[in-house]
């Protein structure tokens, strides 16, 4: 489960990018961010992962605090970004056996901390999330983007977290990467995985997700969930708080 | 320490072009400098033998007065046997000429000495003082923005390694890279020099070897500033940065500290040295000779007599017009060690100096008790020869005098089995250094680049633990 609180940032520039942001995710659920450039989603999913600091509130995942214990949050998120982050020098195999190596499942009851490498076969890992055999081995460089997204997604399965922060990845995918990788996620959050993805897609926002919100100048004004959008158009509901948003700038 | 992520930062350093390149280039430097320093230690050891030969010539002969005045005249060359510190550096070039002015040399001092003429020379010197500090500068200043860029940065984040880690990791494995590079390529380079020269020596492969540990620290200075720099905002331009430093610190740093203490304290060289005291000689020679009217209708013990307060005559009118430019000399030796001092290059010039015996610069503080050892030698040596003409005394003697100036840092000019007289010999006060003062003196002159290293440690970490990594 992801709880945020009052979490806000303020940059060096003066830019409050994040006001006193709450939020809740229960586990097994897809919360779609929608906002528009600038409106904090992925300032929200940098500060959850410890890529930058917050300047108030806090996030807790599994009742971990981001404040008190920043480690152990980090070992229950798995973060897959836009542009898969990979080593282009090493293949993909040698990426995913990098990571998990360096990956530790916390300890939990009964069972000591392990190594993800040693529980998982990372080629049928790779397998899985449908990578072709003769790209296993390949140097990351010949790679497509689709393809590392795939290696990103495999990271993220081997490190075995409970929670997934997904920054707008679907963007720059083919449709058949696009659904392939939809699918995934169903597959996920079927297995008991929190998920938190942003997104400029309303329509697959409105596929996917158990809770969209909207942000909008580092708030969040708007939550719905699946039942309550079956009967509403979100398209229109975005649209108009952009609209608004830019009626409220223009008029200051 | 995680091995996994040290492998991985090695590995990935391994498949960098840069460093192919570099290490390519390395080690195409350290096979020419084998070669070119054989070629320069095989002709020395010649010339040596050729002196060698021409003192026992003049000996065997009985030709002493002209000994004396060779000696006298700084003409005899009597340098040192070449030594393979010639691998590292040209520092056997001393002593060219036996000198009894050799307390004032410096190599700053001299026309024929200024500091970039002998740090281009293609040796050890050159390459790990000069090239490895570009290199290391390079091969880090995309530490940190190569992952940022990249991503992998906040992926290691993501995955529980700490931001301390993450730095520490990449300084160490660096600092492996180095080892991995210098070490295979210096012994090869050793092997060879010692293959083509025909030598072998375990005491200098054994100060080699120190030098590459003490080397560790300097080159450990500019992983720090690569990777400091790796971490600014604007990345364009860090190129010309890492330029602009290494050239600062290597060439800009040494020969401003020459050009200002020249400027502010003008001093003689060597060869002007030189010149005043023999114009003094001359003075007196003529002096004498009108006085005595006829000078080759001398006894030999007169001549002898005359020789010796010519000599003492132009030794002190030489000090007493050179007392005030030995302190001047004193005073910008100080101030270009002072100012070179902030150069992480010319500190490592001078430990190197230690390891290898180079050894002048003590002898400074010693001025007033070399002096009076050496008139003290030169008047028993006139007095030896003129007692036993055939004996080598003299020369040996003053030989002896020379080794103990130089054994300041315990080199001898002359091997030790020319010392066939033994019960002759002189003994000065003037004392050698031991090993456990030279390694005092080695830490000493660490402890700034070390200094530096922190500081600049703590800089870095201090910056990545707040770097905006997204």
């Amino acid at each position: 489960m992801l709880k945020i609180t009052d979490l806000s940032k303020r940059y060096e520039d003066g830019n409050l990018a994040l006001d006193n942001l709450c939020l809740e995710i229960r586990r097994g659920k897809i919360f779609t961010l929608l906002g528009a450039n600038g409106a904090g989603k992925s300032t929200a999913i940098n500060i959850i992962c410890g890529f930058i600091p917050p300047t108030g509130g806090d996030v807790w995942v599994d009742e971990i605090s981001l404040s008190e214990n920043p480690l152990l949050l980090r070992c229950k998120i798995a973060y897959l970004s836009e542009n898969v982050m990979l080593y282009d020098n090493f293949t993909g195999y040698q990426n995913l056996k990098f990571f998990a190596d360096i990956s530790k499942i916390p300890a939990t009851k009964g069972n000591k901390a392990t190594n993800p490498a040693m529980k998982f076969n990372l080629i049928k890992v790779l397998r899985d999330v449908g990578l072709q055999d003769e790209f296993i081995h390949e140097n990351i460089s010949k790679y497509s983007k689709g393809m590392r997204q795939k290696i990103g997604i495999a990271i993220a399965l081997v490190k075995d977290a409970p929670m997934l922060l997904l920054d707008e990845p679907f963007s720059g995918l083919d449709p058949k990467a696009s659904h392939d990788f939809q699918a995934l996620l169903y597959k996920l959050r079927n297995d008991g995985k929190t998920i938190l993805m942003s997104t400029h897609d309303i329509f697959r926002a409105k596929e996917m997700a158990d809770v969209v919100g909207i942000m909008q100048g580092g708030k969040l004004v708007m939550t719905k969930t699946r039942t309550e959008l079956e009967s509403e158009d979100l398209n229109r509901i975005y649209l108009d708080y952009i609209e608004e948003r830019v009626v409220m700038e223009n008029e200051e | 320490m995680n091995q996994i992520i040290l492998v991985k930062d090695i590995r990935l350093m391994f498949k960098d072009l840069k460093f192919q390149i570099f290490f390519l280039i390395l080690v195409v430097l350290f096979i020419l400098s084998a070669i070119s320093s054989s070629v320069s230690f095989i002709s020395k050891q010649k010339s040596f033998q050729n002196e060698r030969n021409r003192f026992n010539d003049l000996v065997a002969d009985g030709q002493h007065i002209q000994l004396i005045q060779l000696l006298q005249n700084r003409m005899l060359m009597v340098a040192s046997p070449p030594s393979p510190a010639v691998l590292f550096s040209e520092y056997d070039n001393y002593p060219d000429i036996i000198n009894t002015g050799i307390m004032f040399y410096e190599p700053e001092f001299s026309n024929n000495n200024i500091g970039l003429r002998r740090m281009f020379r293609l040796n050890w010197l050159f390459i790990l003082g000069m090239i490895m500090g570009l290199m290391m500068l390079i091969m880090s200043f995309e530490a940190i923005s190569q992952e940022k860029r990249a991503g992998t940065l906040r992926l290691l984040t993501i995955n529980g390694v700490k931001r301390q880690s993450i730095i520490w990791h990449k300084y160490i494995s660096y600092l492996i890279l180095y080892l991995i590079v210098i070490i295979p390529a210096s012994m090869t380079s050793m092997i060879l020099f010692f293959a083509l020269t025909g030598t072998w020596s375990m005491t200098f492969m054994l100060k080699f070897l120190l030098i590459i540990l003490i080397s560790i620290p300097f080159a450990s200075f500019f992983v720090w500033l690569g990777i400091f720099i790796s971490m600014s905002k604007n990345h364009r331009n860090t190129i010309v940065m890492v330029m602009f430093i290494w050239a600062f610190f290597v060439v800009i740093v040494p020969q401003a500290a020459i050009i200002i203490a020249k400027q502010v304290s003008s001093i003689k060289t060597v060869i002007e040295y030189r010149e005043i005291r023999e114009q003094a000689r001359y003075d007196e020679m003529m002096r004498q000779a009108e006085e005595e009217n006829d000078i080759m209708s001398l006894s030999f013990e007169d001549f002898f007599a005359l020789l010796a307060s010519n000599i003492n005559v132009a030794d002190e009118k030489k000090n007493q017009a050179l007392q005030r430019e030995i302190e001047e000399n004193m005073r910008q030796t100080r101030m270009i060690r002072g100012i070179a001092g902030i150069s992480p290059f010319m500190q490592f010039v001078n430990i190197s100096e230690i390891v290898f015996d180079k050894g002048f610069y003590l002898l400074n503080f010693q001025q007033e008790t070399t002096k009076q050892a050496i008139n003290q030698i030169k008047n028993l040596m006139i007095e030896q020869d003129s007692r036993d003409e055939t004996s080598h005394n003299l020369l040996y003697s003053y030989a002896y005098v020379q080794r103990l100036v130089f054994n300041r840092r315990g080199e001898t000019p002359f091997s030790e089995e020319l010392f066939e007289h033994p019960h002759l010999l002189f003994v000065t006060e003037i004392e050698t250094d031991d090993v456990p003062s030279k390694i005092m003196e080695i830490l000493m002159k660490l402890i700034p680049i070390l200094v530096l290293n922190l500081v600049l440690m703590v800089g870095a970490v201090g910056k990545f633990e707040r770097l905006d990594i997204r």
